[in-house]
């Protein structure tokens, strides 16, 4: 009969590690079975390669659905890693035991029926128990107190061992069926490793399932529980990864909170907290806080005091921050901030051997890096693309898919003067954008494919008409037509549920932009055209509403989209809107409820549209400054009627004359009231606007200005000089 | 005998106190009374093995407490920081009676504290009579600590003078305090350390010297995580106040208490509870401290002037006194929190109306 060995770990206990290689020397076994997905055993080899540095991760995925996928991270500190590394170095034979990814993967074979008693009887965290009869925090604080930092191997499995059987059988129902199959499977690869040639066998595996995989049960039994099992296809490999991700929830339950902690505690078994507090002290130092050797004694001392009183016979990570805050940092928390990054989470980064396997999305990135001959280079670098050239055009596409998938390689500039067909580029490289393509592999294995999947996602996910119709500005230019069609349909459907009018209106420039540029590039958008349509409308349908009773900072919210709808409507320049949308400011301008600051803007628009008469004219912008009217609503009036009117005002005589007429009318007291008022109106013009302001109303009616009226001849002498100005400056050629 | 106004911490729990040393399993420091651990049970609360309850004196973050006592085991000296009113004296009140089993050894500093009253001072008609000698040396409280292994305890260090702040430096590095004028000096025996208090709000006022900082473990008492927590606080205090003064009113609804808490801290945080409206904050601290002495004043209200049930318009000038501390500028965020939040508020009408008819 082969001897067989369990060793219960905690996934990335440093303690564990140390442990169980102990433990695992001592044995000398001929064959290690480990917890991890077999599909990956080949993999294993890999972990002995020289350029493979851990945090890395095991990286597996269905393969017609990356999506679903899952991932296991290691640290140098993982007890995982070391074994596979003792394994290599021993020439052990090491297998992974768990349930195939090829069965875990498929979801359906777990699941279960939802039973309220039994998830009433599961709790968080069983180690809590013992946590609560030891008089510590939690089960996290148990762990490390009673396992990670005790050095004596050969009890402590035993006595992991022994605590878990006892949880396990108080709590019955807490391991759930996908742990039960998986232990069935396990116990069966036991069984198969007895029959071969194997004598000597060490089990590692996570603490929790010892005890399950020591029961005694046929091999019959087992293959019932595995029975019907339905399958996926499955491919896995190594990617790099980081301390920081670490922190997340993986494929080997939850994220550890400190990595660099652990790491430091791995590497320095034997220390007693100097050497950390020290690491501390030193990174403070670089960000020139004043810290002595004496802060770190006396954070030292704080910290074993601390332990003492808490029946601990080593402090924790817990001690030695409470002891930095206290002493170093004279209370205050945030100077744990300060070092979180570098020394307790640690910034550090994994790689691996470039003979890995790629993660397909990689391999399709890099391919096509390679036909556009853009490779990464470590020093940035800008590109200015002409679209007119096929490459150009590619690349582009390329940048604005890449640019969507939150992947920062390619940063669009803004260019200047060198028209549509251009665009500048700057590239960035830095090597966290690998680590956000592969990471980003679980849409799809192809960069189109993926983009169009991740996109789709977000898509479903946002409601807000602004929010699509930027989504669909963004899309456009990466020439995803599917994906276009998808989105055009989601905006189609919000916009017609949505009630928003300010979400309209702030979209609405968003659509303009994309029926201009649809044109440009030969793609039919008068689908959008008519979405662009049907929101006119209703904005104008709802649009007095939101503008009437407001205050201050809402009316300058909306008079700002107002202008920018105005904009949109004009570009398009449709007859149906461009008729729609001038009713909508008359609206404004006989509504009392309005307020002024719209008012005042709607009442210059119409005007200039020439919608009102001369008369109308005056008669507003008495009405409005007539001294019943609060100061406030008089400003308020003038700054919308002003709005970016600066030059308008020098070059429109008609209008100049309406201002000029009024300013004239008002007598000494009332002048002084508005002054503040006008001042604030007139202040938002530029320097030069003012001047020519300035001198246009020093020299009024004195030096000739004249003012031409709707009655005037229509002067051919004057217009002469002008046609012939404009066809020069056109280029045309006039009889 | 007379009946004294208040106790000191000692005399008030003496029977916590014997119980926690009759119980003691932990080893004690030389000169504490008791283990830290015993300490620690003293200020959080909590059972004895032989089944007897420990009140808690302290309700917040149980770590807080274990780091400053960890610290008197060190022989570092302990700085309690925080606004005012955040329990700072009532715990190092506690913490000295649990440790020395004598909290009286204070010195309260004020701008005016001097020298003499950290080390020693003189009794001028001895030292006339008989020159310098150790009859005629006056001890402070922080000598007679030293000699005796027992805490001493600084009210409000930051305001004392920086030079005289400076001269604790020797007593906590050296552990010694020499004097001159004897050719002699005094050396602490074990047990020996200082707690000090200060406030956030007298920050910058005498900052204490980067050298003095060193000597100090700095623990920062912060306000009520959440109205749970405040509430409980106030409704102890409240209880213990109703209990010693033999108030003839009865004990407030706990409903009473949480509506105090929670003017105080949607005003102290310049937003509702529900985070949905902005709001002013006024210029005072608004500390838990001041909502127990308004719930307090508010009781003797009712029992003297009012029918011995504590209602609204006996809290409301309590409530209107601590937050209106600038006739201006406070006064109108309480109107509009009055206009904005407690007028819309149900049930609350009642508050709404005292406040106007006050």
């Amino acid at each position: 009969m082969s001897e067989i060995q369990f060793f219960g770990i905690r996934h990335h206990g440093p303690g564990s590690s140390k442990n169980v290689i102990k433990a695992l020397q001592k044995m000398q076994p001929d064959i290690i079975l480990l917890e991890g997905p077999p599909e990956a055993d080949n993999l294993i080899k890999m972990v002995s390669h020289n350029d493979m540095i851990p945090p890395v991760a095991l990286l597996s995925y269905q393969t017609d659905d990356t999506k679903n996928a899952v991932l296991y991270p290691f640290a140098e500190f993982s007890p995982e890693w070391q074994v596979m590394k003792f394994a290599n170095k021993n020439n052990i034979q090491i297998r992974f035991f768990d349930l195939p990814l090829i069965y875990i993967l498929n979801h359906q074979n777990f699941e279960e029926e939802k039973d309220d008693i039994i998830e009433q009887q599961r709790i968080n965290d069983p180690f809590s128990l013992f946590a609560q009869i030891s008089g510590l925090k939690d089960g996290e604080e148990w762990w490390n107190e009673f396992i990670e930092t005790k050095t004596n191997s050969d009890e402590i499995f035993i006595g992991i061992e022994e605590a878990i059987t006892e949880l396990r059988q108080t709590f019955p129902n807490q391991t759930d069926k996908r742990d039960l199959i998986r232990e069935a499977w396990m116990r069966k690869q036991i069984k198969i490793a007895q029959k071969d040639i194997f004598s000597k066998i060490a089990v590692v595996c996570g603490a929790w399932h010892v005890p399950g995989l020591k029961e005694k049960t046929t091999l019959n039994s087992d293959n019932e529980t595995l029975k019907g099992l339905s399958k996926v296809k499955v491919e896995c490999t190594w990617i790099p990864w980081t301390y920081d991700r670490l922190t997340k929830k993986s494929g080997y339950g939850a994220g550890i909170i400190s990595p660099g902690w652990y790491h430091h505690i791995f590497e320095n078994q034997n220390d007693d907290g100097t050497l950390w507090l020290s690491k501390v002290a030193n990174t403070l130092r670089e960000k020139k806080f004043d810290i002595s050797v004496a802060h770190v004694i006396d954070s030292l001392e704080l910290a074993k005091a601390s332990a003492l009183l808490r029946n601990l016979h080593k402090p924790s990570l817990k001690e030695f921050d409470e002891a930095v805050i206290s002493v170093m940092g004279f209370g205050d928390k945030e100077i744990l901030n300060i070092v979180k990054e570098e020394l307790t989470v640690s910034n550090r980064i994994g790689k691996v051997p470039n003979e890995v396997p790629k993660v397909p999305l990689l391999a399709d990135f890099e391919k096509i890096q390679k036909q556009l001959k853009i490779p990464f280079t470590s020093d940035s670098k800008e590109l200015i693309l002409d679209l007119r050239k096929s490459l150009d055009l590619n690349r582009s596409i390329f940048f604005h898919r890449i640019k969507i998938f939150d992947i920062k390689w390619a940063k669009e500039l803004e260019i200047n003067g060198l028209g549509t067909f251009k665009e500048q580029w700057k590239l960035i490289y830095n090597e966290n954008i690998v680590l956000t393509i592969i990471e980003k592999a679980i849409w799809g294995n192809t960069v189109k494919e993926a983009v169009t999947h991740y996109i789709e996602e977000y898509t479903q996910n946002t409601n807000t008409i602004k929010d699509i119709s930027k989504i669909l500005e963004n899309v456009i230019p990466a020439d995803l037509s599917d994906l276009e069609k998808v989105i055009i349909q989601q905006l189609d459907t919000i916009s017609a549920n949505s009630s928003d009018v300010l979400d309209m209106m702030i979209s609405v420039p968003n659509l303009a932009n994309i029926v201009k540029y649809g044109n440009v590039r030969n793609i039919d958008y008068t689908h959008i055209k008519e979405i662009f349509k049907s929101l006119i409308a209703r904005i104008v349908a709802g649009g007095i509403l939101i503008c009437s009773n407001v205050d201050e900072d809402t009316a300058n919210n909306i008079l700002d989209n107002i202008i920018k709808t105005n904009t949109a409507i004009f570009t398009i320049n449709e007859k149906y809107t461009n008729k729609l949308w001038d009713n909508f400011l008359v609206q404004i301008f006989n509504s009392k409820e309005v307020h002024p600051l719209i008012k005042g803007f709607a009442t210059r628009l119409i005007y200039n549209k020439g919608e009102i008469s001369m008369q109308k004219m005056q008669n507003a912008i008495n009405y409005y400054t007539s001294k019943a009217n609060s100061a406030n609503d008089m400003a308020y009036w003038l700054e919308g009627f002003l709005k970016m009117s600066g030059t308008v005002l020098v070059v429109d005589d008609n209008l100049w004359n309406i201002v000029n007429q009024w300013i004239k009318s008002l007598d000494n007291e009332t002048f002084i009231i508005l002054l503040p008022i006008l001042r604030r109106t007139f202040c938002k013009f530029s320097q030069s606007e003012k001047t020519k302001l300035g001198e246009k109303a020093k020299n009024y009616g004195e030096s000739g200005i004249k003012i031409y009226n709707e009655e005037d001849e229509f002067s051919n002498e004057n217009s002469e000089k002008i046609i012939s100005l404009i066809s020069q400056l056109l280029n045309l050629k006039l009889e | 005998m007379q009946e004294l106004l208040r106790l000191h911490a000692e005399q008030q729990f003496i029977e916590e106190l014997e119980e926690l040393k009759n119980n003691e399993t932990n080893s004690i420091p030389e000169n504490w009374a008791m283990s830290p651990q015993s300490v620690v049970t003293f200020i959080m609360g909590g059972k004895l093995k032989n089944g007897f309850e420990i009140t808690p004196k302290y309700i917040g973050n149980r770590n807080l407490i274990e780091v400053a006592v960890a610290t008197l085991v060190t022989d570092r000296a302990l700085l309690l920081y925080g606004l005012p009113g955040t329990a700072k004296s009532w715990v190092s009140e506690n913490i000295a009676a649990a440790i020395s089993g004598d909290s009286t050894l204070i010195v309260q500093g004020t701008a005016g504290t001097g020298e003499e009253s950290i080390r020693y001072g003189w009794n001028y008609a001895k030292l006339l009579a008989e020159g310098p000698s150790k009859n005629s040396l006056v001890e402070t409280p922080i000598l007679k600590a030293m000699k005796s292994g027992k805490i001493a305890r600084i009210e409000e260090l930051t305001r004392i003078g920086a030079d005289v702040q400076d001269s604790l430096i020797t007593i906590l590095s050296e552990k010694a305090l020499p004097i001159p004028e004897l050719s002699t000096e005094i050396q602490a025996i074990k047990g020996f350390n200082i707690i000090a208090t200060a406030n956030n709000r007298d920050k910058g006022v005498n900052e204490l010297s980067s050298a003095l900082k060193r000597r100090f473990n700095t623990v920062i008492l912060p306000l009520p995580e959440n109205t749970e927590t405040e509430v409980n606080i106030v409704k102890q205090r409240v209880n213990d106040f109703h209990k010693t003064m033999k108030m003839p009113a009865e004990k407030p609804a706990i409903e009473e208490i949480r509506r105090v808490v929670t003017i105080f801290r949607e005003l102290r945080n310049g937003c509702t509870i529900d985070g949905s409206t902005k709001l002013k904050s006024p210029s005072g601290t608004l500390s838990t401290a001041e909502a127990i002495s308004v719930v307090n004043n508010g009781l003797a209200m009712a029992g003297y002037f009012g029918d011995g049930q504590i209602h609204v318009k006996d809290l409301i000038s309590g409530i209107y006194g601590a937050i209106v501390k600038d006739p201006v500028n406070d006064k109108v965020v309480w109107q509009e929190y009055l206009e904005n939040v407690v007028r819309n508020r149900t049930n609350w009408d009642d508050i709404y109306r005292a406040s106007n008819e006050m």
